[in-house]
């Protein structure tokens, strides 16, 4: 079987599409080959990026495992067989990989597969910044207008009372201040005074 | 700089104030351009988060007169000649007598302690070129103020006010404007008399009286810092109250205080806290 073929069974075997007699064949190879082993622990930490499951382990972390648990063997105080405990070690870790690999293909090889697993919606696209209405705006000359509001302490009844002051003002604007005639433009424009801005007032008895 | 140099600048900044570089004396030339030149046109006013059309006529002179009618909204018109000044409010009017003030409001002297004058663009305004003059606040005793100044006839074609977060509090810009091009000689020339009244409290800082009215038992005070009005009423009231109230308009902010039978009322283009304290004050040295 070429490398090739092999390689196309082991994406099939990711992708839950093996077949379960050639998942079992695969994953008794995996076990054997170390090459193999390693390209399918590749697959999976790069399709765990992908779709950004879990945390970012970083690349080499299945090998790194698989070193501390080599090393873990190494320091063990059985020395007179160390030779044999160190292939034991090796067996067992070969073994325990080729079993989760051949039950994780069976698991795949259900022809149930939950609604859920077969939603391709896992994978991620780049965040994109939602287009705002401040995107749309013309970039006018006219800035806006603050709408801040004075706040009520006591209803008033004084607009129309003061009315008179802010005509006055403006009239005594336009005749001398330094803006002339555009200062009579707020006179004519006051609001209505049952729409006016309402009079903040404070009283307490003398 | 030499005296003789000095001289020379100064006399051709004289004969040619429209196209100045100056920006202080692109602000005088604006106001010069108010008594001498007619026009007319429609400004947008930007205020209390709505804006309103207004159709203006100005005609400078002797017999001169000022139009203003509101396009929206309610219908309002002010009619102001040398003689009076008529308000139509749709079924009543009111006239009033044309205020006049010896003193001019701008003072290009002054203007300087109150506002770092800078010009920082140019922009078309109602097809005409716009010269952009900033007039920061130093303090926070005013507002800022941007004017948009036409650099060949002198006219004012905008003006915002600005708060301190930089915010436009109102704004007032044409957007169709038809200029005489003849300049009228007949109200160029401008009193500089100063008003002898005295004030009852000290006004804000950078402010100065400049005139005075007397209506009755009510005395009206108009401040100036250069730039910005206050006008300061002081009358008798026949009630006994102890009681403040503030009113806003746009940017213009108005603070009536009343101690006893003494009322204060400021209003002006300034924030509320300097109106207040103005209304305070002088309140408190109406009963002293």
């Amino acid at each position: 079987m070429s490398d090739d073929t092999v390689r196309e069974q082991l994406s099939s075997l990711m992708d839950g599409e093996l077949s379960t007699d050639s998942a079992r064949f695969l994953s008794k190879r995996l076990g054997n080959d170390a090459d193999l082993s390693a390209t399918w622990e590749r697959w999976h930490c790069a399709r765990d990026i992908l779709r950004q499951q879990g945390s970012l382990a970083p690349v080499d972390f299945c090998a790194r495992v698989r070193d501390a648990i080599e090393a873990d063997a190494d320091a063990a105080p059985s020395t007179a067989t160390a030779a044999g405990g160190m292939r034991l070690w090796r067996g067992l870790a070969g073994g325990a990989i080729a079993a989760g690999v051949a039950v994780f293909a069976l698991m795949l090889g259900q022809p149930a597969v939950s609604p859920d697993a077969a939603q391709p919606g896992e994978a991620m696209l780049a965040n994109v910044a939602p287009v705002t209405t401040s995107d749309l705006t013309p970039n006018w000359r006219l800035s806006p207008v603050a709408d801040r509001q004075s706040f009520v302490l006591a209803q008033p009844q004084l607009s129309s009372e003061f009315d008179a002051y802010f005509v006055e003002h403006g009239l005594a604007n336009g005749t001398a201040g330094a803006l002339g005639i555009v200062s009579y433009v707020p006179v004519v424009a006051t609001p209505d005074t049952r729409d006016a801005a309402p009079a903040l007032t404070g009283q307490s008895a003398r | 700089m030499r005296p003789v140099f000095r001289l020379a600048t100064l006399l051709l900044a004289l004969a040619s104030p429209l196209r100045a570089q100056d920006p202080l004396a692109l602000i005088g030339a604006a106001q010069q351009a108010q008594s001498a030149r007619s026009f007319e046109g429609v400004v947008v006013f930007m205020h209390d988060g709505r804006f309103d059309a207004v159709r203006v006529v100005h005609r400078p002179g002797d017999a001169g007169y000022q139009q203003v009618a509101s396009l929206s909204g309610l219908p309002r018109a002010l009619f102001r000649d040398a003689r009076e000044t008529r308000i139509e409010d749709a079924g009543q009017a009111r006239r009033l007598p044309s205020i006049a003030i010896a003193a001019q409001a701008f003072d290009a002297e002054r203007i300087g302690d109150s506002y770092r004058i800078r010009q920082s663009s140019e922009e078309r305004i109602a097809g005409f070129q716009a010269r952009v003059i900033d007039a920061v606040a130093r303090d926070d005793v005013r507002h800022s103020q941007r004017l948009w100044i036409n650099p060949d006839n002198g006219l004012l074609l905008g003006v915002a006010l600005i708060g301190p977060r930089r915010e436009t509090l109102q704004q007032v810009m044409f957007t169709s404007l038809v200029v005489d091009p003849r300049a009228s000689q007949a109200g160029a020339a401008v009193a500089a008399a100063k008003p002898e009244a005295a004030l009852p409290v000290s006004p804000p800082p950078g402010f100065r009286l400049i005139g005075e009215r007397i209506d009755g038992a009510r005395r009206s005070l108009i401040l100036s810092d250069g730039l910005a009005m206050i006008t300061l009423y002081l009358e008798p009231r026949a009630d006994e109250l102890d009681r403040l109230t503030t009113l806003r308009r746009g940017a213009t902010q108005l603070a009536s205080r009343q101690l006893g039978r003494q009322r204060a009322v400021v209003v002006g283009e300034v924030p509320l806290a300097t109106a207040v304290d103005l209304a305070n004050r002088a309140a408190q040295a109406l009963n002293d």
